[in-house]
């Protein structure tokens, strides 16, 4: 019944940064697509909404996260997002 | 066999994504799954937890509306306590299904005194303001306007169904409690998730195959298929909304960005929480009572299951009247109404329909209604009940999965191991059944007077459940276990009715003629429960472990059960697929 281990990650290291993407790194990455999103549209709408879209969009996250092959081809993923969006962020809020 | 495997399950990228996917779900299923358990079932009590406790207090059911209330008379029994009240907002609510008391709380008031106010008092009056400007939670009986404070026995704190319901998100361990039940249900999404996409091609077979008398391991993979998509709704929105309630900090972050504030922060959640601030003392104040009666006045009586009625900043110039009715209506599913005065001169300053709300008001309170059942009386509770009884044991059943796939030669090396981790498991979910009849029953034992009642009750509860999981690890088996678990279970619910029949003389037959519904309600619960856990505990036999997945197939051809052929019976379910190529 266990899944076939040549398909799963081998290094300690690697299950370990996957977690790692998985709860602080989702985190992050949905926060920051809340807050442009805040920004962009109705800040109260959208905070409201956070009931629900904040755990479905974090699960996307962990999804993809173990759906990419590479550990740091995930953390690609999370930071390119985070990165775009503290840059919008930037930009819409400071000037 | 690889070649076989490569043609069956198409492109090695699929494969790859299954096996993950597939190893997730069992990786983030077991690491869960005793949290989940205790969840699921101290959750599927503690949605009566109203009538628990008033079934344990021997409390008549009484429905508490607004009007009954002088609302004046309450900040007058509050004062003559020696509370300073100028400044403070304070709430005044109702319990649902509860007309024995209501509490009246109030938040420090510091943070709502500008400092030029503060400024302005003299040394001693400042003194005598920081002591009485403190935090303070009363109840208080509508009848005699009597005040107590909640940690007292006959208060509201101390009850077993709210210990049932501080279980449900491990508010017993200390600080981190909370958030680890709300990590516990975000990765219970994530197992739903998963486990979609891992049954996905065979998911309206697996729904339609329930093969109770065949191999031990094809009764628990059918029962955690069938029984996990008959329940999957259920238990997708309460793992969306568990999310949120264990782990609401990590929205605040975000709402501190979007406003940079906190105040402001709470008030787009809840709205009622708004305040507003001191402008100085004003000499008139208007009466509160009058205005909550006009606040209500639109509503019909019946239909408010409980309100509040929050006054801010009281005695200032900017003081403000906040009342909140939730209520029952087929017009809104959220059902609450909004309104707001200006005390100084009885002004309306806004107001929320309870038959029509705004969708900020609505967001927050469909998942209130959703996550607690409130919306639909007894019979959605007890369907609650039921679904979170089958996600206790899709959650059982899928542990079972992965220690039946383990009780095999290949893992001899490991035998002990699995078979210890398996006992403690199964140890502390079962047992958890029979510590909650036995916290019943402790609890009609204990006099409600008794010094250090609730001390006792605690250690009796926890220490069942500590002694049967050490009994589960000792006697090993899972089917002795189980067994033993349910006949405990059986005998002390059935004791339960008995019970609080002896000690209150309040039998189920007479109790609901004498207006004691709860007690009614909790007894014949119980009966009902431990009718059905005794007939489940010596109707349960132990299935053989000899009956192999092969011999399932040829059972089948040879009862030539119609259109299941040897490759539709191979194709049928991933799970058995797998062991059967071990063979």
């Amino acid at each position: 019944m266990p899944a076939n281990k040549k398909y799963l990650l081998k290094t300690r290291w690697g299950r370990t940064s996957k977690i790692l993407a998985a709860i602080p790194g989702a985190i992050m990455a949905t926060a920051i697509i809340e807050i442009v999103m805040g920004l962009l549209w109705n800040t109260e709408m959208v905070v409201v909404s956070m009931w629900f879209s904040y755990p479905l969009i974090w699960v996307t996250f962990i999804c993809a996260v173990y759906w990419i092959k590479k550990p740091w081809k995930a953390w690609v993923l999370l930071l390119s997002i985070s990165l775009v969006g503290v840059i919008m962020i930037y930009f819409i809020k400071y000037s | 066999m690889k070649t076989k495997e490569r043609e069956e399950n198409g492109h090695t990228s699929d494969r790859r994504v299954y096996n993950v996917f597939f190893n997730t779900h069992t990786v983030s299923g077991i690491a869960i799954s005793i949290g989940l358990y205790v969840i699921f079932l101290a959750g599927g009590f503690a949605l009566f937890q109203n009538n628990i406790n008033n079934w344990e207090i021997n409390a008549r059911a009484k429905h508490l509306t607004p009007d009954l209330i002088n609302y004046d008379r309450v900040l007058n029994e509050i004062a003559k306590e020696g509370h300073q009240l100028y400044g403070r907002d304070i709430n005044i609510r109702s319990a649902e299904n509860n007309g024995d008391y209501i509490s009246v709380f109030s938040p420090p008031t510091a943070s709502n005194i500008s400092p030029d106010s503060l400024s302005k008092l003299s040394q001693d009056d400042s003194l005598a303001y920081a002591q009485a400007t403190g935090r303070f939670n009363y109840v208080l009986n509508p009848e005699t306007y009597g005040l107590t404070t909640p940690n007292k026995a006959n208060g509201a704190q101390q009850r077993i169904g709210k210990l049932l319901t501080r279980l449900h998100y491990f508010q017993q361990i200390p600080v981190v409690g909370l958030w680890l039940s709300g990590l516990v249900s975000i990765f219970f999404l994530f197992a739903i998730v998963t486990g979609v996409i891992v049954h996905w091609k065979k998911i309206v077979s697996n729904f339609f195959t329930f093969r109770l008398k065949v191999a031990i391991k094809t009764l628990w993979t059918d029962a955690h298929t069938a029984l996990g998509i008959l329940g999957l709704p259920y238990q997708f929105m309460y793992a969306v909304t568990g999310t949120f309630f264990g782990l609401g900090i990590v929205l605040f972050p975000v709402a501190m960005v979007l406003f940079e504030d906190v105040n402001k922060t709470t008030e787009v959640f809840l709205p009622e929480r708004k305040s507003y601030g001191l402008l100085g003392k004003s000499d008139q104040q208007l009466l509160i009572t009058p205005l909550v009666r006009e606040a209500f006045e639109d509503i019909p009586e019946d239909d408010i299951k409980n309100f509040q009625v929050i006054v801010k900043s009281i005695g200032d110039k900017n003081a403000h009247l906040t009342t909140v009715a939730y209520t029952n209506t087929n017009e809104d599913f959220s059902g609450k109404a909004v309104t707001t005065f200006k005390l100084t001169d009885g002004s309306l300053v806004s107001k929320e329909s309870h038959n029509e709300s705004s969708f900020r008001t609505a967001s927050t309170e469909y998942f209130l209604q959703l996550h607690f059942a409130t919306f639909g009386g007894y019979f959605l509770k007890i369907i609650y009940f039921l679904l979170a009884i089958i996600t206790c044991f899709v959650i059982i059943s899928g542990v079972m999965v992965w220690l039946t796939a383990r009780d095999k030669k290949t893992y001899a090396h490991k035998a002990k191991f699995n078979q210890n981790v398996g006992a403690v498991y199964l140890g502390v979910c079962l047992g958890l059944y029979p510590a909650i009849a036995c916290l019943f029953i402790i609890a009609k034992l204990l006099p409600l007077e008794m010094e250090g009642r609730f001390d006792i009750i605690n250690y009796v509860f926890f220490g069942f459940w500590l002694a049967y999981t050490v009994y589960a690890y000792f006697i090993k088996g899972s089917f002795k276990i189980n067994k033993h678990a349910l006949v405990l279970a059986g005998v002390l619910g059935l004791a339960i009715p008995v019970t609080n029949g002896i000690v209150t003389g309040l039998w189920f037959w007479k109790s609901s003629g004498m207006g004691y519904v709860d007690s009614f309600f909790v007894d014949v619960l119980w009966l009902v429960l431990g009718t059905i856990t005794l007939m489940a505990a010596f109707k349960a036999k132990p299935v053989s472990k000899k009956q192999s997945v092969t011999k399932v197939i040829i059972d089948k051809e040879n009862h030539k059960i119609p259109n299941v052929t040897n490759e539709r019976v191979l194709n049928m379910n991933p799970l058995k697929r797998f062991s059967l190529k071990r063979k």
